[in-house]
């Protein structure tokens, strides 16, 4: 009797508290719950025609032999990754000689547009020229090159050097009117 | 119960690897068959795709960063493959997707490996006329169960932009089954 009284004298002190529902719902529950509902109604609807099934099959023994079909697959498609050989552009030497050729480029469409205006081949000093060629190709020397030539051989055709011939007259040509000088300078 | 977090670490040690994705083929395989059945529709087009698929988790295993759910991950990659699927043969035969959609089921009933009935066929039909993200999420729903919040986590899209979903699909393919 006792302890039914103090049951009620529990209830009665936190009944404001008690009162209050504890639960909760997800957000938006009862802004969706009619569509939802719906959607509900509509899928027995459907399932009351068709089914849950959808009548698709798959050969027989597909699926025990999968593992084998695509671990085979995996380890020839890793296999022929390994053996292709990739060559990256920026690790070759093809670079180096793109970039030789690219600066050779705008050397030229330099000359050709200023031979368009009043400066032309022949205003331009040799001693510029000079300073042109060192400046510009400052991370390359003879050397260098040759040995970039011996390197890539395979890749260089010989035609190269060999097919442009010059004839005797402009060698002769060259050879009158090229200063002394410059001559020494690039043997030093 | 598979650990999905040591399957993980296992798949990302080349020494236990390859053991690993045998466990991870085994599991899934007959799960994301069935995904990727119902959106590319044919045996041997669904069997191309899943290898593919399965290929991608082999080599892509290092890069999968755990912010999501493995199956969750592995099933983003079987709905991607599937998509880039159906827009390649699209293109090859210069048509849209939803035009190509319509045509990979146009040949179901001459499908061996499709047994189902007149209604079954009517209902592959009314989710061909659907467009693509309502076929997903209602193949997904009606016919798997998953739950929106996995399903959120595979689509990357929102619980309440799947319900919208999944109500426009089943209004529409009701409207359908009754009106054909």
């Amino acid at each position: 009797m006792n302890e039914n009284n103090e049951h009620k004298d529990f209830l009665k002190k936190n009944e404001s508290q008690l009162k209050k529902n504890p639960f909760s719902t997800p957000d938006d529950y009862f802004k969706s719950f009619d569509e939802s509902l719906m959607s509900k109604i509509s899928e027995e609807s459907i399932s009351d025609i068709v089914g849950k099934e959808n009548g698709m099959k798959v050969p027989d023994n597909y699926f025990e032999s999968f593992e084998e079909n695509i671990l085979n697959k995996v380890k020839t498609t890793e296999s022929t990754k390994k053996k292709s050989k990739i060559r990256f552009l920026y690790n070759s030497n093809f670079y180096r000689f793109a970039s030789v050729a690219v600066a050779a480029v705008f050397l030229i469409l330099i000359l050709v547009q200023k031979n368009t205006s009043e400066v032309n081949f022949d205003s331009v000093s040799n001693t510029e020229l000079n300073n042109w060629v060192s400046l510009e190709s400052e991370d390359f020397d003879t050397y260098q090159l040759a040995a970039l030539y011996d390197e890539n051989d395979d890749i260089i055709e010989d035609d190269i050097f060999y097919t442009n011939n010059i004839s005797d007259e402009d060698l002769e040509l060259y050879l009158n009117t090229i200063e002394i000088e410059n001559l020494l300078d690039s043997e030093n | 119960m598979l650990d999905e977090k040591q399957l993980i670490q296992e798949l990302k040690h080349s020494k236990s690897k390859e053991k690993a994705f045998r466990v991870l083929v085994s599991t899934y395989k007959e799960r994301l068959y069935w995904h990727i059945r119902k959106i590319v529709i044919s045996h041997d087009d669904t069997d191309d795709v899943l290898q593919n698929t399965f290929i991608k988790v082999f080599r892509n295993i290092d890069n999968f960063k755990e912010e999501s759910k493995l199956y969750s991950w592995m099933y983003r990659i079987a709905t991607n493959e599937s998509i880039t699927f159906i827009n390649k043969r699209a293109k090859q035969n210069s048509i849209s997707m939803e035009e190509m959609q319509v045509k990979l089921i146009e040949n179901i009933e001459s499908d061996s490996y499709f047994e189902g009935n007149e209604a079954q066929i009517k209902l592959q039909k009314a989710i061909a006329t659907l467009p693509q993200k309502q076929q997903i999420v209602f193949n997904m729903k009606y016919f798997d169960d998953i739950k929106y919040q996995d399903m959120s986590d595979i689509l990357d899209t929102s619980v309440g932009a799947l319900k919208a979903s999944y109500h426009h699909a089943v209004k529409k393919i009701e409207e359908y089954l009754k009106s054909n």
